[in-house]
Protein backbone atom coordinates (compact mmCIF):
# COMPACT_ATOMS: atom_id res chain seq x y z
CA UNK A 1 0.00 0.00 0.00
CA UNK A 2 1.45 3.38 -1.19
CA UNK A 3 1.04 6.58 0.64
CA UNK A 4 0.99 9.87 -0.96
CA UNK A 5 0.39 13.78 0.55
CA UNK A 6 -1.98 14.72 -1.85
CA UNK A 7 -2.93 18.46 -0.47
CA UNK A 8 -1.12 20.74 1.91
CA UNK A 9 -1.75 24.14 3.50
CA UNK A 10 0.40 27.03 5.41
CA UNK A 11 -0.79 30.13 7.26
CA UNK A 12 1.31 33.04 7.73
CA UNK A 13 4.26 32.64 10.26
CA UNK A 14 3.57 35.33 13.35
CA UNK A 15 5.21 36.67 16.50
CA UNK A 16 3.29 35.96 19.01
CA UNK A 17 -0.89 36.51 18.57
CA UNK A 18 -3.76 36.03 20.96
CA UNK A 19 -4.66 33.18 19.47
CA UNK A 20 -5.07 29.61 21.29
CA UNK A 21 -2.97 26.55 19.91
CA UNK A 22 -6.71 25.00 18.87
CA UNK A 23 -8.08 28.39 17.10
CA UNK A 24 -4.94 28.48 15.32
CA UNK A 25 -4.83 24.85 13.81
CA UNK A 26 -8.35 25.12 13.09
CA UNK A 27 -7.64 27.54 10.62
CA UNK A 28 -5.15 25.81 8.50
CA UNK A 29 -7.31 22.77 8.60
CA UNK A 30 -10.13 24.60 7.46
CA UNK A 31 -8.45 26.21 4.39
CA UNK A 32 -6.88 22.47 3.15
CA UNK A 33 -10.36 21.27 3.33
CA UNK A 34 -11.75 23.80 1.28
CA UNK A 35 -8.94 23.64 -1.52
CA UNK A 36 -8.62 19.68 -1.03
CA UNK A 37 -11.23 17.12 -2.89
CA UNK A 38 -11.21 15.12 -0.03
CA UNK A 39 -14.49 15.05 2.56
CA UNK A 40 -14.18 15.54 6.08
CA UNK A 41 -16.17 12.15 6.84
CA UNK A 42 -13.81 10.50 4.80
CA UNK A 43 -10.94 12.05 6.78
CA UNK A 44 -9.97 8.92 9.58
CA UNK A 45 -7.10 10.47 10.88
CA UNK A 46 -5.73 13.79 12.76
CA UNK A 47 -2.19 14.48 13.92
CA UNK A 48 -1.50 17.25 16.01
CA UNK A 49 2.09 17.99 16.20
CA UNK A 50 3.20 20.16 18.80
CA UNK A 51 5.12 21.07 21.92
CA UNK A 52 2.28 23.07 23.69
CA UNK A 53 1.13 21.17 27.08
CA UNK A 54 -2.58 21.74 25.87
CA UNK A 55 -4.11 18.65 27.57
CA UNK A 56 -6.22 16.62 24.66
CA UNK A 57 -5.57 19.04 22.04
CA UNK A 58 -5.74 16.65 18.79
CA UNK A 59 -9.68 16.44 19.99
CA UNK A 60 -10.09 19.76 21.10
CA UNK A 61 -8.88 20.53 17.08
CA UNK A 62 -11.08 17.59 15.73
CA UNK A 63 -14.07 18.80 17.36
CA UNK A 64 -13.84 22.23 16.62
CA UNK A 65 -13.30 21.34 13.06
CA UNK A 66 -15.78 19.30 12.65
CA UNK A 67 -13.79 16.00 12.23
CA UNK A 68 -14.54 12.04 14.08
CA UNK A 69 -11.47 10.52 12.99
CA UNK A 70 -11.05 6.68 13.67
CA UNK A 71 -7.30 7.74 15.36
CA UNK A 72 -6.59 11.04 16.60
CA UNK A 73 -3.31 12.12 18.89
CA UNK A 74 -0.54 14.72 19.46
CA UNK A 75 2.87 13.95 18.89
CA UNK A 76 5.54 16.31 20.71
CA UNK A 77 9.65 15.24 19.89
CA UNK A 78 10.30 18.74 19.69
CA UNK A 79 11.54 20.40 16.68
CA UNK A 80 11.22 17.12 15.42
CA UNK A 81 7.68 17.11 15.77
CA UNK A 82 6.06 17.48 12.37
CA UNK A 83 8.16 14.64 10.17
CA UNK A 84 7.06 12.42 13.35
CA UNK A 85 3.96 13.03 12.68
CA UNK A 86 3.96 12.30 9.40
CA UNK A 87 5.33 9.26 9.87
CA UNK A 88 2.94 8.36 12.34
CA UNK A 89 0.00 9.07 10.09
CA UNK A 90 2.30 7.13 7.03
CA UNK A 91 2.20 4.25 9.38
CA UNK A 92 -1.38 4.25 9.97
CA UNK A 93 -2.08 4.28 6.37
CA UNK A 94 0.53 1.34 5.27
CA UNK A 95 -1.14 -1.33 8.01
CA UNK A 96 -4.56 -0.20 7.28
CA UNK A 97 -5.79 1.35 9.90
CA UNK A 98 -6.47 4.87 8.37
CA UNK A 99 -7.05 6.02 4.40
CA UNK A 100 -6.75 9.92 5.00
CA UNK A 101 -4.73 11.57 8.05
CA UNK A 102 -4.48 15.03 8.37
CA UNK A 103 -1.16 16.31 10.00
CA UNK A 104 -1.34 19.72 11.27
CA UNK A 105 1.54 21.47 13.20
CA UNK A 106 0.97 24.33 15.18
CA UNK A 107 3.03 25.89 17.76
CA UNK A 108 3.06 29.57 19.78
CA UNK A 109 5.92 31.80 19.84
CA UNK A 110 6.67 31.35 23.66
CA UNK A 111 6.13 27.07 23.02
CA UNK A 112 7.87 25.38 25.85
CA UNK A 113 9.90 23.52 23.51
CA UNK A 114 12.06 26.36 22.95
CA UNK A 115 14.70 24.93 25.21
CA UNK A 116 15.28 21.08 27.03
CA UNK A 117 15.38 22.04 30.26
CA UNK A 118 16.06 18.31 31.04
CA UNK A 119 19.45 17.94 30.00
CA UNK A 120 21.28 18.69 33.13
CA UNK A 121 25.14 18.20 31.09
CA UNK A 122 24.61 21.43 29.51
CA UNK A 123 25.55 23.36 32.82
CA UNK A 124 24.85 27.01 32.24
CA UNK A 125 24.89 26.78 28.40
CA UNK A 126 21.52 25.33 27.72
CA UNK A 127 20.55 27.25 25.16
CA UNK A 128 19.75 25.55 21.77
CA UNK A 129 22.53 28.23 20.05
CA UNK A 130 25.32 26.71 22.80
CA UNK A 131 25.37 23.36 21.45
CA UNK A 132 25.12 24.86 17.77
CA UNK A 133 28.63 27.05 18.87
CA UNK A 134 30.23 23.62 19.67
CA UNK A 135 29.23 21.93 15.99
CA UNK A 136 30.48 25.14 14.30
CA UNK A 137 33.86 25.61 16.05
CA UNK A 138 34.66 22.03 15.87
CA UNK A 139 34.13 22.30 12.03
CA UNK A 140 36.07 25.44 11.38
CA UNK A 141 38.89 23.91 13.33
CA UNK A 142 38.82 20.38 11.26
CA UNK A 143 37.46 21.28 8.38
CA UNK A 144 38.40 24.93 7.39
CA UNK A 145 35.01 26.28 7.29
CA UNK A 146 34.43 30.14 8.11
CA UNK A 147 32.30 32.62 8.81
CA UNK A 148 32.09 33.93 5.30
CA UNK A 149 30.48 29.84 4.39
CA UNK A 150 27.76 30.63 7.32
CA UNK A 151 26.83 33.77 6.08
CA UNK A 152 26.22 32.57 2.62
CA UNK A 153 23.69 29.97 4.01
CA UNK A 154 21.71 32.78 5.64
CA UNK A 155 21.88 35.48 2.97
CA UNK A 156 20.54 32.24 0.49
CA UNK A 157 17.91 31.25 2.32
CA UNK A 158 16.85 34.93 3.59
CA UNK A 159 16.71 35.92 0.22
CA UNK A 160 14.81 32.49 -0.74
CA UNK A 161 12.33 33.55 1.69
CA UNK A 162 12.04 36.79 0.10
CA UNK A 163 9.45 34.45 -2.17
CA UNK A 164 7.55 33.09 0.43
CA UNK A 165 4.57 35.10 1.77
CA UNK A 166 4.11 32.84 4.64
CA UNK A 167 7.91 33.11 6.00
CA UNK A 168 8.25 35.93 8.44
CA UNK A 169 11.09 37.33 7.01
CA UNK A 170 9.32 37.70 3.55
CA UNK A 171 9.57 41.29 3.56
CA UNK A 172 12.79 42.11 5.17
CA UNK A 173 16.21 42.37 3.02
CA UNK A 174 19.85 41.79 4.27
CA UNK A 175 22.37 42.41 2.76
CA UNK A 176 25.29 40.31 2.96
CA UNK A 177 27.95 42.36 5.06
CA UNK A 178 24.90 43.36 7.19
CA UNK A 179 24.83 39.25 7.93
CA UNK A 180 28.34 39.04 8.50
CA UNK A 181 28.57 42.09 10.59
CA UNK A 182 25.49 41.35 13.22
CA UNK A 183 26.21 41.01 16.58
CA UNK A 184 27.74 37.71 17.80
CA UNK A 185 25.58 35.46 19.61
CA UNK A 186 27.41 32.68 20.19
CA UNK A 187 30.74 32.85 18.09
CA UNK A 188 30.91 32.16 15.57
CA UNK A 189 26.94 32.48 14.96
CA UNK A 190 25.83 36.13 14.55
CA UNK A 191 22.41 36.61 14.57
CA UNK A 192 21.32 36.28 11.10
CA UNK A 193 23.19 32.34 11.53
CA UNK A 194 19.77 31.86 13.98
CA UNK A 195 16.67 31.34 13.54
CA UNK A 196 13.23 32.82 15.03
CA UNK A 197 11.16 31.25 17.03
CA UNK A 198 7.97 32.23 15.90
CA UNK A 199 4.08 30.90 15.89
CA UNK A 200 2.79 29.53 12.91
CA UNK A 201 0.67 26.16 11.20
CA UNK A 202 0.93 23.88 8.65
CA UNK A 203 -0.90 21.06 7.33
CA UNK A 204 -0.76 17.57 5.16
CA UNK A 205 -3.12 15.42 4.28
CA UNK A 206 -1.46 11.94 3.60
CA UNK A 207 -3.99 9.37 1.72
CA UNK A 208 -4.23 5.61 0.93
CA UNK A 209 -3.59 4.78 -2.47
CA UNK A 210 -6.45 3.62 -3.46
CA UNK A 211 -8.02 6.91 -2.20
CA UNK A 212 -5.10 8.80 -4.59
CA UNK A 213 -7.02 8.52 -7.72
CA UNK A 214 -9.05 11.29 -6.78
CA UNK A 215 -6.53 13.61 -6.29
CA UNK A 216 -4.46 15.56 -9.77
CA UNK A 217 -1.20 15.38 -8.73
CA UNK A 218 -0.20 12.89 -5.70
CA UNK A 219 3.17 13.07 -4.42
CA UNK A 220 4.52 9.72 -3.19
CA UNK A 221 6.50 8.62 0.02
CA UNK A 222 9.11 6.72 -1.73
CA UNK A 223 11.23 7.34 2.19
CA UNK A 224 10.63 7.59 5.55
CA UNK A 225 12.81 7.00 8.22
CA UNK A 226 13.87 8.41 11.65
CA UNK A 227 16.57 7.89 14.38
CA UNK A 228 16.62 8.30 17.97
CA UNK A 229 19.98 8.50 19.57
CA UNK A 230 19.22 9.97 23.05
CA UNK A 231 18.36 13.33 24.66
CA UNK A 232 21.64 15.03 26.22
CA UNK A 233 24.52 16.20 24.84
CA UNK A 234 26.41 14.08 26.52
CA UNK A 235 25.29 11.37 24.42
CA UNK A 236 26.51 13.07 21.24
CA UNK A 237 29.36 14.62 21.92
CA UNK A 238 32.03 12.37 21.17
CA UNK A 239 32.08 13.07 17.66
CA UNK A 240 30.33 16.49 16.78
CA UNK A 241 32.37 16.21 13.01
CA UNK A 242 28.35 15.23 12.12
CA UNK A 243 25.40 14.19 13.28
CA UNK A 244 24.97 10.49 13.32
CA UNK A 245 20.70 10.30 13.41
CA UNK A 246 20.93 12.52 10.08
CA UNK A 247 23.55 9.79 8.45
CA UNK A 248 21.15 6.56 9.92
CA UNK A 249 18.03 8.33 9.00
CA UNK A 250 19.35 9.47 5.58
CA UNK A 251 20.94 5.77 4.44
CA UNK A 252 17.68 4.16 5.70
CA UNK A 253 15.09 6.07 3.08
CA UNK A 254 17.19 5.87 0.77
CA UNK A 255 17.32 2.55 0.92
CA UNK A 256 13.82 2.22 0.89
CA UNK A 257 13.48 4.91 -2.08
CA UNK A 258 15.99 2.64 -3.95
CA UNK A 259 17.71 6.27 -4.60
CA UNK A 260 21.11 7.59 -4.02
CA UNK A 261 21.84 11.62 -2.78
CA UNK A 262 22.67 12.54 -6.48
CA UNK A 263 19.04 11.53 -7.61
CA UNK A 264 17.60 14.49 -5.05
CA UNK A 265 16.63 17.87 -7.16
CA UNK A 266 15.39 19.76 -4.13
CA UNK A 267 15.40 20.24 -0.15
CA UNK A 268 14.44 21.37 2.84
CA UNK A 269 17.19 21.74 5.66
CA UNK A 270 16.92 21.94 8.73
CA UNK A 271 18.89 24.87 9.18
CA UNK A 272 17.93 26.19 12.67
CA UNK A 273 21.68 27.65 12.75
CA UNK A 274 23.52 28.18 9.03
CA UNK A 275 26.17 25.06 10.12
CA UNK A 276 23.80 23.01 10.47
CA UNK A 277 22.55 23.23 7.25
CA UNK A 278 26.25 22.87 5.88
CA UNK A 279 26.57 19.52 7.84
CA UNK A 280 23.27 18.19 6.83
CA UNK A 281 24.35 18.42 3.29
CA UNK A 282 27.73 16.32 4.29
CA UNK A 283 25.54 13.98 6.52
CA UNK A 284 22.98 13.43 3.94
CA UNK A 285 25.31 12.58 1.01
CA UNK A 286 25.41 15.51 -1.12
CA UNK A 287 29.21 16.36 -0.50
CA UNK A 288 31.91 14.60 1.28
CA UNK A 289 32.67 14.85 4.89
CA UNK A 290 34.03 18.37 5.37
CA UNK A 291 33.12 20.01 2.20
CA UNK A 292 29.77 21.24 2.69
CA UNK A 293 30.94 25.07 1.91
CA UNK A 294 31.60 23.69 -1.23
CA UNK A 295 27.94 23.10 -1.93
CA UNK A 296 26.54 26.87 -3.25
CA UNK A 297 29.11 25.84 -6.27
CA UNK A 298 26.82 23.08 -7.07
CA UNK A 299 23.63 23.46 -9.38
CA UNK A 300 22.02 20.38 -7.46
CA UNK A 301 19.81 20.16 -5.21
CA UNK A 302 17.81 23.31 -4.83
CA UNK A 303 18.43 23.81 -0.77
CA UNK A 304 16.16 25.31 1.36
CA UNK A 305 13.33 27.34 -1.50
CA UNK A 306 11.08 27.66 1.00
CA UNK A 307 13.21 30.16 2.99
CA UNK A 308 14.41 27.47 5.51
CA UNK A 309 14.39 27.80 9.78
CA UNK A 310 16.57 30.58 9.01
CA UNK A 311 14.29 33.09 6.49
CA UNK A 312 10.27 31.61 7.25
CA UNK A 313 11.03 31.83 10.95
CA UNK A 314 10.98 28.22 13.39
CA UNK A 315 7.18 27.77 14.94
CA UNK A 316 8.64 23.87 16.47
CA UNK A 317 5.50 21.80 15.72
CA UNK A 318 4.88 23.15 12.70
CA UNK A 319 8.34 23.47 10.93
CA UNK A 320 8.80 19.63 10.01
CA UNK A 321 4.99 19.90 8.27
CA UNK A 322 5.45 23.40 6.77
CA UNK A 323 9.00 21.47 5.24
CA UNK A 324 7.28 18.63 3.90
CA UNK A 325 4.78 20.94 2.45
CA UNK A 326 7.23 22.75 0.13
CA UNK A 327 8.62 19.99 -1.14
CA UNK A 328 4.91 18.80 -2.11
CA UNK A 329 4.21 22.39 -4.18
CA UNK A 330 7.71 22.13 -6.03
CA UNK A 331 7.14 18.59 -7.37
CA UNK A 332 3.30 19.78 -7.93
CA UNK A 333 4.53 22.59 -9.81
CA UNK A 334 2.80 24.45 -7.83
CA UNK A 335 5.36 26.84 -5.89
CA UNK A 336 5.00 29.97 -7.59
CA UNK A 337 7.60 31.90 -7.53
CA UNK A 338 9.98 29.95 -6.07
CA UNK A 339 8.80 27.12 -8.39
CA UNK A 340 12.52 24.85 -9.83
CA UNK A 341 12.77 23.53 -12.93
CA UNK A 342 12.40 19.87 -13.50
CA UNK A 343 11.32 18.73 -9.89
CA UNK A 344 11.18 14.88 -9.72
CA UNK A 345 12.35 14.23 -5.95
CA UNK A 346 12.74 16.11 -3.16
CA UNK A 347 13.86 15.49 0.02
CA UNK A 348 12.96 16.87 4.24
CA UNK A 349 15.46 16.68 7.08
CA UNK A 350 14.31 17.58 10.15
CA UNK A 351 15.70 17.34 13.52
CA UNK A 352 16.12 18.12 17.47
CA UNK A 353 17.56 18.45 20.41
CA UNK A 354 21.29 18.88 19.22
CA UNK A 355 20.92 16.06 16.63
CA UNK A 356 19.60 14.03 18.86
CA UNK A 357 17.38 12.52 16.17
CA UNK A 358 16.78 13.09 12.56
CA UNK A 359 13.91 12.44 10.42
CA UNK A 360 14.67 12.21 6.34
CA UNK A 361 12.08 11.89 4.42
CA UNK A 362 12.03 11.36 0.18
CA UNK A 363 9.24 12.69 -1.76
CA UNK A 364 8.91 11.39 -5.71
CA UNK A 365 6.30 12.93 -7.77
CA UNK B 1 13.94 13.95 45.64
CA UNK B 2 14.36 12.65 41.97
CA UNK B 3 17.87 12.09 40.40
CA UNK B 4 18.66 15.29 38.80
CA UNK B 5 17.95 17.36 42.49
CA UNK B 6 20.07 14.85 44.12
CA UNK B 7 23.02 15.31 41.39
CA UNK B 8 22.45 19.47 42.23
CA UNK B 9 21.89 19.59 45.60
CA UNK B 10 25.71 17.54 45.92
CA UNK B 11 27.02 20.24 43.67
CA UNK B 12 25.90 22.61 45.67
CA UNK B 13 28.48 21.08 48.64
CA UNK B 14 31.30 21.18 45.39
CA UNK B 15 31.30 17.83 44.02
CA UNK B 16 30.05 16.25 41.24
CA UNK B 17 28.46 13.03 41.49
CA UNK B 18 26.23 10.53 38.76
CA UNK B 19 25.41 7.32 38.63
CA UNK B 20 27.72 4.37 38.69
CA UNK B 21 27.38 0.46 37.58
CA UNK B 22 29.59 -1.84 39.89
CA UNK B 23 28.95 -4.56 37.52
CA UNK B 24 30.28 -2.65 34.69
CA UNK B 25 32.45 -0.63 36.19
CA UNK B 26 31.11 2.33 34.00
CA UNK B 27 29.24 5.95 34.95
CA UNK B 28 25.99 6.10 33.66
CA UNK B 29 25.40 9.50 32.78
CA UNK B 30 22.98 12.22 32.82
CA UNK B 31 22.08 10.27 35.78
CA UNK B 32 19.30 7.05 35.81
CA UNK B 33 18.30 4.58 37.88
CA UNK B 34 19.17 1.45 36.16
CA UNK B 35 22.75 0.63 34.07
CA UNK B 36 22.22 1.80 30.30
CA UNK B 37 24.41 -1.48 29.50
CA UNK B 38 23.36 -4.11 31.57
CA UNK B 39 20.09 -3.30 33.35
CA UNK B 40 21.49 -3.14 37.26
CA UNK B 41 20.60 -0.94 39.80
CA UNK B 42 22.88 2.16 39.49
CA UNK B 43 24.42 3.97 43.12
CA UNK B 44 25.32 7.72 43.09
CA UNK B 45 29.84 7.94 42.63
CA UNK B 46 32.00 10.99 43.02
CA UNK B 47 33.13 11.92 39.26
CA UNK B 48 37.06 12.23 39.36
CA UNK B 49 37.97 15.34 38.56
CA UNK B 50 41.22 15.13 36.23
CA UNK B 51 39.67 15.11 32.20
CA UNK B 52 40.37 16.81 28.81
CA UNK B 53 38.58 18.42 26.80
CA UNK B 54 36.12 17.88 23.81
CA UNK B 55 35.06 20.48 21.97
CA UNK B 56 34.84 24.52 22.41
CA UNK B 57 32.13 26.88 21.87
CA UNK B 58 31.44 31.03 22.80
CA UNK B 59 28.30 32.60 24.68
CA UNK B 60 27.97 36.13 23.92
CA UNK B 61 24.39 35.47 25.75
CA UNK B 62 23.83 38.01 28.46
CA UNK B 63 23.86 35.94 32.10
CA UNK B 64 25.38 32.98 30.10
CA UNK B 65 28.63 35.11 28.99
CA UNK B 66 31.86 32.84 28.62
CA UNK B 67 34.01 30.15 26.62
CA UNK B 68 32.96 26.86 27.43
CA UNK B 69 33.93 23.42 27.11
CA UNK B 70 32.08 20.06 26.68
CA UNK B 71 34.99 18.32 29.01
CA UNK B 72 34.99 14.25 29.34
CA UNK B 73 35.66 13.07 32.85
CA UNK B 74 35.95 9.34 33.25
CA UNK B 75 33.74 8.65 30.43
CA UNK B 76 31.36 11.52 31.10
CA UNK B 77 30.54 14.38 28.86
CA UNK B 78 29.42 17.84 30.63
CA UNK B 79 29.79 21.47 29.83
CA UNK B 80 31.85 23.35 31.93
CA UNK B 81 33.24 27.07 31.69
CA UNK B 82 37.11 27.76 30.78
CA UNK B 83 39.48 29.72 30.45
CA UNK B 84 40.15 31.07 26.95
CA UNK B 85 44.02 29.41 26.09
CA UNK B 86 42.60 25.98 26.08
CA UNK B 87 42.48 24.22 23.45
CA UNK B 88 40.60 20.96 22.38
CA UNK B 89 42.31 17.92 23.85
CA UNK B 90 43.74 19.61 26.57
CA UNK B 91 43.71 17.91 29.82
CA UNK B 92 41.59 19.68 32.32
CA UNK B 93 40.30 19.74 36.07
CA UNK B 94 37.40 20.62 37.63
CA UNK B 95 38.73 23.73 39.79
CA UNK B 96 34.88 24.26 41.15
CA UNK B 97 31.42 22.74 41.00
CA UNK B 98 28.97 24.83 42.35
CA UNK B 99 25.07 25.71 40.67
CA UNK B 100 23.48 28.92 39.75
CA UNK B 101 20.12 29.35 38.48
CA UNK B 102 19.51 26.06 39.32
CA UNK B 103 21.69 25.00 36.75
CA UNK B 104 25.27 23.03 37.44
CA UNK B 105 28.18 25.32 37.03
CA UNK B 106 31.38 23.70 36.64
CA UNK B 107 34.84 25.75 36.12
CA UNK B 108 37.59 23.79 34.29
CA UNK B 109 41.15 25.04 34.35
CA UNK B 110 44.29 23.31 32.50
CA UNK B 111 45.85 21.17 34.79
CA UNK B 112 49.17 21.94 33.97
CA UNK B 113 48.45 25.46 35.98
ZN1 LIG C 1 26.08 -2.11 34.07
Amino acid sequence: MKVAITSSDTQKFTKNTNYTVSEIASRSIVSLLSKSKIQKAEVDGLIVSSNSFEPYLSNIVSEMVGLKPKFSTKVENLCNSGTSGILLAYSLIRSGICKAVLVTGVEKQDSPGNKLIWDISRGIYDMPVHWASLYANNHFQKFGTREKDLALISLKNHRNANKNPNAIFFDKTFTFSQIIGAVEVAAPLRKFDCCYPCEGVSSVLLVSEDLSVKFEQPIWIVGISQSNQGASIATITDNLDGILSTRIAAKEAFRQADLVPSDIDIAELHDAFSILEIIAYEDIGFVSKGDGKKMYKKHRPFTNKRGGLLGCGHPIGATGIDQTNEIVLQLQGLAGQRQVANANIGLVHNMAAAGTSTTIIILQK
Amino acid sequence: MNLFDSVLEIAKGGELVSSYCEKCEKYVWPPKYYCNYCNSKVLFKIVKREGRILAKGYSNIPGKKGIFAVGEFNGIRIIGTIKDKMMVGESIIMQEIRVTNGRLDIIFVSSST
